[in-house]
């Protein structure tokens, strides 16, 4: 790192810069630096603009009611969104209950068993199901688990059971890429050493392999949590929505982007401002459910490692390999 | 290991020695053979990695195979525990048996195989999801054990043995990547320890270490052969005479020579052992 130094007597002559040149390197480098920070802004605040302008819009909309209690009758003001948030939950959960655990076995089942070739063509479908848009899966969803007669699978009517199914289908490709691509990560070494202590492949497959890339797939699991929580035209085409809780899983029930379309369209002043609520809300569910899982799942055992580091480590790499990991 | 494979009792072949000893009489003169490969011949796709080996490996003592880069001495080794299966596209031909049982025999489960004959890397890989305790028993563990006496008892034992304990008893809920790369590596040896195989297969263990936590590990492993029959591929011919008993030479595939350290060392049979050992290529 020394030979960096220009003063040495040693040093080539023909690698010496003019002012100018320096000049000029200069005014690049803090060009790209200048690009680089725009570009973080750039990527922030939106966030910031989509909270604040939420929280301006809706946060005066909300009340007790407006979380305990189902839509005042037309006309009247008042009223909540109690079975929307309710509906949303249900949704997700059923989609999720399906959705995470084949889309994680998939993926794992893409790199630790799958053959190559048949694992890229996995991958490929994946990408090109990531890229239907949401009004085409409502629509197949429709025609496949909605319209009498159109599938052995259809009930016939618009239904929960739809909607969460539809919701499942989305997140499975999303889940499967991003988990896949984490497994990757994974040290061949791990599997090796697991293998090599005569473990089932199966159990280092769970226990070592998935455990390792952990974290990675739960980032996955929740992006695609929040994508299918905000899916609007998938639901309109399945679970409908509803004005009231809904009377059983073989029935239209409400969501809250669903109950978001239905106030936003409507001519009500109070139904416009309780849409602001509600797409604050849905906002909120997302984050809290992102958060209170990070929260949960956090690595304590790796800060312990941070603060403690070991006093023994003869001075060579170690310290640096030690926490290569 | 009562919750395991039963191991099945066979009378221990002695290749060398007059077969007029009765039979059910197990034998006290050593060496013992523990691994013994025939004609060995190994393949990635049309590649011949490992040309005609044959080796008969002597029991409880320390085997070095040595050779410049590239000759087979991996490849050789990974498929004394069968780990070579998990390359595509490679093949053995021959035979290798440990106490007399063909590890290759069609009713032989692989994972049976490998908890006889453990491996340790060149580069250490503690899990970095578990502690320092947690590393040392998951073999156990994952194969289904859950006394968590017997647990404790082993990990100690382990780590004792892999010359660690002293070091960690105090912080063994400390994740095993936490540690010094020496350390990580013991603790791998303490991990495949644990699972108390017949065999260790060792492959440049030290290679990735300090000149001090190279010494340990060397020390470590003169102590592991009084338990344990150790193979050890080393590229370093120092290490070869400090930790081993015997030295097999290996040169493009073929197992050139194969004696007592000693004697390989001071006095080659073959010329390119030879010209190997004092330095003239690899
Ligand atoms: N996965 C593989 N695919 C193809 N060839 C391989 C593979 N692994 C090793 N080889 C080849 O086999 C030969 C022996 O390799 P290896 O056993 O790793 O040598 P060593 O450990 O003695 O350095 C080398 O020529 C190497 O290029
Ligand atoms: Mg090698």
């Amino acid at each position: 790192m020394t030979a960096l130094v220009p003063a040495a007597p040693a040093f080539d002559p023909r690698l010496r810069v003019s002012d100018g040149v320096r000049r000029w390197r200069n005014l690049k480098s803090g060009l790209v630096s200048a690009l680089c920070v725009l570009g973080a802004v750039v990527v922030v605040t939106p966030l910031a603009l989509v909270f604040g302008y939420l929280v301006f819009k809706g946060a005066g909309s909300l009340n007790w009611d407006f979380f305990t209690k189902t839509p005042a009758p037309v006309g009247e003001t008042g009223g909540g969104i109690a079975h929307a948030i309710g509906g949303t939950f249900l949704l997700i959960g059923m989609a999720s209950l399906v959705g995470i655990p084949v889309g994680v076995l998939g993926a794992i089942y893409l790199t630790e068993y799958a053959r190559p070739a048949f694992a890229a063509r996995v991958r490929f479908a994946a990408d090109v199901l990531n890229g239907v848009p949401s009004i085409v899966w409502g629509i197949v969803a429709y025609g496949i688990f909605v319209l009498p007669g159109g599938s052995p699978l259809s009930l016939g009517k618009f239904s929960a059971l739809a909607g969460a199914a539809t919701l499942a289908f989305i997140m499975i490709p999303l889940i499967v890429r991003t988990a896949e691509e984490v497994l990757l990560l994974v040290p061949n070494g791990y599997r090796e050493a697991g293998l090599a202590l005569g473990i089932a492949k199966w159990k280092i497959s769970l226990h070592i392999v998935a455990k390792t890339a952990f974290r990675g797939i739960l980032t996955g699991v929740l992006l695609a949590v929040a994508r299918i929580s905000g899916e609007t035209a998938p639901l309109l085409f399945t679970a409908l929505g509803n004005n009231d809780w809904g009377r059983g899983l073989g029935e239209p029930i409400a969501a809250l982007p669903l109950q978001i379309y239905a106030y936003a369209i409507s001519p009500y002043d109070d139904w416009h401002r309780q849409a602001w609520a509600a797409a604050l809300v849905l906002l909120l569910v997302v984050l809290t459910m992102n958060l209170s899982l990070r929260f949960l799942t956090r690595e304590r055992i790796v800060k312990v490692a941070r603060r403690q580091l070991p006093t023994d480590v003869p001075p060579a790499a170690p310290v640096a390999q030690a926490h290569a990991g | 290991m009562s919750a395991e494979t039963p191991r099945p009792v066979v009378a221990v072949r002695m290749p060398s020695a007059p077969s007029s000893a009765p039979a059910d009489v197990a034998p006290t003169n050593p060496p013992a053979v523990a691994v013994s490969a025939r004609d060995v011949n190994i393949f990635y796709g049309a590649k011949h990695a490992v040309i005609d080996a044959t080796l008969d490996i002597p029991a409880r003592s320390v085997t070095a195979i040595i050779g410049p880069s590239g000759c087979g001495k991996s490849t050789f080794l990974r498929c004394l525990n069968r780990m070579h299966e998990l390359t595509p596209g490679a093949r053995m031909t021959g035979s290798i048996t440990l106490d007399g049982e063909n590890l290759y025999a069609p009713e032989i489960d692989p994972t049976v195989v490998r908890r006889r004959v453990g491996m340790i890397f060149q580069k250490s890989n503690p899990f970095p999801t578990l502690s320092i305790g947690d590393n040392v028993t998951v073999g156990l563990k994952l194969n289904g054990i859950r006394d968590r006496a017997f647990l404790r008892e082993r990990m100690e034992d382990a780590l004792r043995k892999a010359a660690l304990w002293d070091e960690v008893k105090d912080d063994l809920s400390k994740p095993g990547n936490s540690l010094s790369g020496g350390q990580q590596q013991r603790l791998c040896i303490a991990r495949a320890v644990a699972v108390q195989p017949e065999v260790l297969l060792m492959d440049e263990p030290t290679s990735a270490l300090d000149p001090i936590a190279t010494l340990k590990v060397e020390g470590l492993i003169h102590d592991l052969a009084k338990n344990f029959t150790i193979i050890i591929v080393t590229h370093s011919m120092q290490q070869a005479t400090r930790v081993s008993d015997q030295t097999a030479f290996f040169y493009l595939g073929r197992m050139v020579e194969f004696a007592p350290t000693t004697e390989l060392f001071n006095n080659p049979k073959q010329k390119e052992t030879e010209a190997y050992i004092s330095g003239r290529f690899g």
